[in-house]
């Protein structure tokens, strides 16, 4: 089982997330055209190596959160929140 | 064979079974141990060719296999040698009929021609000349009778009586194995201040020291063990090791301590820091003709039984060696009583070995190896081959009544083979050495290629970094994989267990099997429940040299946990019967049971199905329940929906961005049905929203979507839209719902009220939502309807839900009312024409259900781009319909496929989603979906097929909404 550090709740076993997905992806605006829409759901990199996905804390604080993983060792490299408004909060405080 | 206990005190005696048959044993024996002080030798049929087999080992590496216990309890396939023995165990042979001795499969013995590898593959392609490439008929047929008689121990098919626990622990360092290198590894790391868990697979703590004839060291050893609070298991495998360290233990109790009702395993995840993997080392085989007849053994077997046990397993032993670990054995033996003869495969022995045996009279021949073993239910007499200049030769015969063998040692290194570099071949030590591997994971002696005790004490002192990078030590050992002569008549076995041998292993090369993982799955070797532990690396080397490579070149195939096997209910644990999985329960569970509610299972929910009237049939119950509603007034638990709090400034646009349909134009008090897609344009969700004022408002979800949708909007709000001010909070558990719906329904609700006007049509419009107080509790209440009829739901802090629904029930038998579950509900919601889960599959889009209307032009929403996807939008995609059979005694189920008359086969232009008898119609109605929808062409014959159900009937395409198409009902 992979361990990931929460920065809210400290470190869990994964089978208290939930995988989420691709976390690189920038999602466009409501009304963007249809292509940048296209390729924002649709094309996906199968990375061997580094990857940031999301994945959220389901059975904890809920919070979803950023996570670098190595697709070939399951190691994981930096675990973030996704809400850019609440990492600026945390390093405020920090 | 003449084997027998040492000391022959009648002190810790334990009766057990051996086929029925009472003997006796003594505390602290194996089962393998016990059944040769009982002159048990030979203990199993082998898997293929029902030969003779006796114990190989002392350990995991064993080749015998015995079922335990009967009935219920049975056991199938256990290692003899690694069972401890209870009082009143029961064990049984397997694998023979109608007895061990008098085998009717030994027959295949000698039709092993036809058995060789690839026997199975060859036969699936059909017999030649007849059937070769044509199909397998021959196979069909002979298939029942070689099961019967090719196979293992035969599990009980009734439910495991046993109970299995499960643990979860985090630990500085987690030493596996307690032999020599384990326990220091264990004393040292636990003084210098870690907290330490020393696991060991065997019912006694000491791993090689119980082999030992001097338990004084380990007696020592064990007081400081318990000194410096090093926590211990024994009977515990770790049997994986698995990401960030998770290594799964397996921890049997003591089977003399279990009686019914108890736990007998217990799965233990623990969680290290570090982990010590001091898991030792397997002493090989080699093959050569024979060699598996009950009477060889390991020679480490031989020495286990002698010192831990106090048997001698023979009078006159053979030992055949390739290195120096037997030689002390064979001393010990000797001076048992044994007369020994020791083959040594090289040239010549160092002083040490030499000077060992000088003064006893073991008799030594270097330069031989054994070429084949005679003998018919135990080894009598062994034929050996001798090199004289440089070449081999049959040699003398020699009798005997045992054979014990070394020929090197395998680390045991599969525990960290997921998490390192493949193992590397040791040309000089003759075996694979760990692979480079995680840092965190540590090999400490013989595990680690360190062969005498006291280098393995030293390397345990993990503490001292200078030892850490202990370099594996120089082992005088001559390769040694097979009998150096060919040898065509009698079987060469390389794996015991599965009955493969040398023959195999080159009827594999021949047919170009010849990379590892091919040649493990054509030949199966190694894939029995030892996992090749004794033979996978002579099949290397067989196959290496008949490739002329080095086995480094052939490679090893990959180790994958478990490393013993692992009962199936320890897995389990406690997930299982009513702990499978967790069950919500609606608050208004306790009273729906006492109203006689047949629950159903939806998700984890329980959710009352329907209220049969003494032993009414669910069709039965559920019509006369849509009957009383759409008369007089029904109420159903609603409680599954998901309910989300939405709340902040925000909230609006919030709503219009997840929505098809637009948000913030709704007023205060109002309720509206809403649709939320996904990113590429598909439904992934409907339910209404209740403004509850400016800046709140309460989404409600379906029941199978509940959890999807409240993480989706979770995210969309911390992830994509951060700078929205919105909170949302999941309300499901603390509100219950019930609807109630009917032309009565309002004077329900009127009865219930503190003020009947507060519900009158105008205060409560359709749509309508407020507060009411019924009683002194506050409730929410909206005028909404699944139905069709007039209908409310009312939700109900979940506290007083019992109460209150009592009141609301109370009322509503005034009026003639019922109570109606699941399946009423999704009866006239059919009837209806209202899409549910089977409609919303997550393929269907707004179009293809007929809500396009409901799309906001004004706005954008998630999904609205991609849902103009050009398939998407294509004329003639199916499109929602309600269903009529012509014949309306006709019955039909959901899953049933849609045909023209035309073509009644291939790919259908539409399918059932939804069916069910309609009381209101007097017929069976159902929803699906169709190419073209209701446009299709008035004369064109439809006809729906379900071959599962042997249905074929002529059906009608008509509008969804079946019954009451103006919704005059909603307004009554």
């Amino acid at each position: 089982m992979i361990i990931i550090k929460c920065p809210f709740c400290g470190s869990r076993g994964h089978n208290e997330f939930k995988y989420g997905g691709d976390g690189s992806i920038k999602y466009p605006d409501l009304h963007d055209p249809i292509t940048d829409w296209h390729d924002a759901v649709f094309q996906r990199k199968n990375i061997a190596g580094i990857q940031t996905e999301t994945w959220q804390h389901i059975h904890g604080c809920r919070m979803w959160l950023l996570v670098d993983r190595d697709t070939l060792t399951h190691k994981i490299i930096s675990v973030r929140p996704a809400n850019p408004n609440i990492i600026n909060i945390l390093e405020k405080n920090s | 064979m003449t084997i027998q206990r040492v000391n022959k005190d009648n002190k810790n005696a334990i009766s057990f079974y051996w086929n029925g048959k009472l003997l006796k044993g003594k505390k602290g024996d194996t089962l393998s141990a016990a059944l040769l002080a009982n002159n048990k030798l030979f203990i199993a049929r082998s898997f293929k060719y029902h030969r003779p087999r006796g114990i190989t080992s002392s350990g995991v590496e064993e080749g015998a296999l015995v079922t335990l216990g009967k009935n219920a309890s049975t056991e199938p396939n256990v290692n003899p040698s690694t069972t401890e023995l209870y009082n009143n165990l029961e064990a049984f042979s397997q694998n023979a009929w109608p007895s061990l001795y008098f085998d009717f499969g030994y027959i295949l013995n000698f039709l092993s021609k036809f058995f060789a590898a690839g026997f199975y593959y060859k036969m699936f392609i059909g017999i030649p000349p007849f059937e070769w490439g044509k199909g397998t008929s021959a196979w069909m047929f002979f298939e029942k009778y070689i099961r019967k008689i090719a196979g293992f121990g035969k599990a009980s098919r009734q439910k495991d009586p046993s109970d299995y626990d499960n643990l979860n622990s985090f630990i500085d360092i987690l030493v596996i194995g307690s032999g020599p290198s384990g326990i220091n590894a264990a004393l040292s790391a636990s003084k210098a201040g870690f907290d330490v868990m020393l696991v060991e697979q065997d019912f006694e703590l000491g791993g090689n020291y119980l082999n030992h004839q001097n338990k004084h060291k380990l007696n020592l050893l064990k007081e400081q063990l318990l000194k410096y609070h090093v926590k211990l298991k024994t009977r515990t495998t770790a049997f994986g090791i698995y990401d960030d360290k998770c290594v799964a233990l397996v921890e049997k109790f003591d089977p003399s301590q279990i009686s019914k009702n108890k736990i007998r395993q217990r799965l233990h995840i623990c969680r290290a820091k570090k982990i010590i993997l001091a898991t030792g080392a397997i002493e090989r085989t080699y093959a050569f003709g024979n060699n598996d007849l009950p009477g060889i053994m390991t020679v480490n077997a031989g020495k286990s039984y002698l010192n831990r046990y106090k048997i001698l397993v023979g009078k006159k032993i053979i030992i055949s060696t390739n290195n120096d670990s037997v030689y002390e054995t064979a001393l010990e033996l000797n001076n048992a009583g044994a007369n020994v003869v020791i083959l040594d495969a090289r040239a010549q022995l160092s002083n040490s070995q030499n000077n060992l045996i000088k003064n006893s009279n073991i008799r030594l021949l270097l330069n031989t190896v054994v070429h084949r073993a005679l003998g018919k239910k135990c080894v009598k007499l062994v034929e050996t081959a001798k090199e004289k200049n440089s070449k081999w030769q049959k040699s003398i015969r020699i009798n005997c009544d045992c054979l014990l063998i070394s020929a090197g040692w395998s680390p045991v290194i599969h525990l960290a083979a997921p998490h390192s570099e493949k193992p590397v071949w040791s040309h000089e030590q003759a075996c694979f050495l760990p692979g480079k591997n995680n840092q965190d994971i540590i090999f400490v002696g013989s595990a680690a290629g360190i062969w005498n005790t006291l280098n393995c004490e030293k390397s345990g002192n993990i503490v001292n970094e200078n030892k850490l990078n202990q370099k594996s030590e120089k082992n005088s050992v001559l390769p040694l994989f097979q009998t150096p002569i060919n040898n065509n008549k009698s079987k060469n076995f390389v794996d015991f267990q599965h009955d493969v041998t040398i023959s195999d292993i080159k009827l594999a090369h021949q047919e170009g099997f010849t990379s590892v993982e091919h040649l493990k799955r054509y030949t199966t070797l190694g894939m029995a429940s030892d996992q090749g532990k004794n033979g996978n690396i002579i099949g290397l080397a067989i196959m290496g040299s008949a490739l002329n490579k080095e086995i480094n070149e052939v490679g090893t195939s990959k180790f994958r946990p478990p490393y013993t096997p692992v009962t199936i209910g320890a897995l389990a644990s406690r997930n299982k019967d009513e702990g499978f999985k967790l069950m919500r329960r609606t608050p208004f569970h306790e009273w729906n049971k006492t109203k006689n509610c047949v629950m159903i299972e939806t998700g984890l929910w329980q959710r009352p199905w329907f209220y049969p009237f003494e032993s009414q049939k669910l069709e039965d119950a559920s019509c006369n329940e849509v009957k009383i509603t759409r008369k007089n007034v029904g109420i159903c638990d609603v409680s599954t929906l998901g309910k989300i709090m939405l709340q902040g400034p925000d909230a609006s646009i919030f709503l219009d961005n997840i929505y098809i349909n637009s948000f913030s134009k709704l007023s205060v008090g109002k309720a509206r049905y809403g649709i939320m897609l996904r990113d590429d344009g598909f439904i992934l969700d409907d339910g209404t929203v209740w403004r509850i004022s400016e800046d709140c408002y309460l989404i409600t979800t379906t029941t199978n979507q509940a959890g999807i949708v409240m993480s989706w909007l979770e995210e969309l709000s911390q992830v994509r839209w951060p700078d929205l001010q919105i909170h949302l909070t999941s309300v499901t558990d603390q509100w219950a719902g019930c609807a109630i719906a009917g032309p009565k329904s309002r004077k329900v609700i009127e009865q219930l009220a503190i003020n009947k006007e507060e519900v009158s049509d105008e205060n409560l419009p359709f749509m309508g939502v407020k507060k009411l107080k019924i009683e002194t509790i506050e409730c929410l209440i909206a005028r909404i309807s699944f139905s069709g009829e007039l209908a409310y739901e009312v939700y109900i802090p979940s506290d007083f839900a019992n109460s209150l629904i009592e009141k609301i029930w109370e009322e509503a038998s005034n009026f003639n009312g019922c109570l109606y579950g699941s399946e009423a509900l999704g009866t006239m919601r059919i009837e209806k024409g209202h899409v549910g889960g089977s409609e919303l599959d997550g393929r269907v889009t707004v179009d293809d259900i007929q809500l396009n209307k409901m799309i906001s032009k004004k706005k954008s929403f998630i999904g609205n781009t991609l849902r103009l996807r050009e398939g998407l939008i294509k004329p003639g995609r199916p499109r929602l319909v309600g269903i009529f059979p012509i014949d309306k005694n006709s019955k039909f189920k959901s899953g049933g496929l849609l045909y023209t008359s035309e073509k009644i086969s291939g790919y259908p232009i539409g399918w059932v989603t939804s069916a069910t008898y309609s009381p209101m119609m007097g017929h069976y109605i159902g929803l699906g979906f169709i190419e073209n929808g209701l446009d299709r062409s008035i004369n064109e014959e439809i006809i729906l097929i379900d071959k599962l159900k042997s249905i074929k009937i002529p059906v009608d395409i008509v509008s969804p909404q079946m019954y009451d198409p103006e919704g005059k009902k909603l307004n009554v």
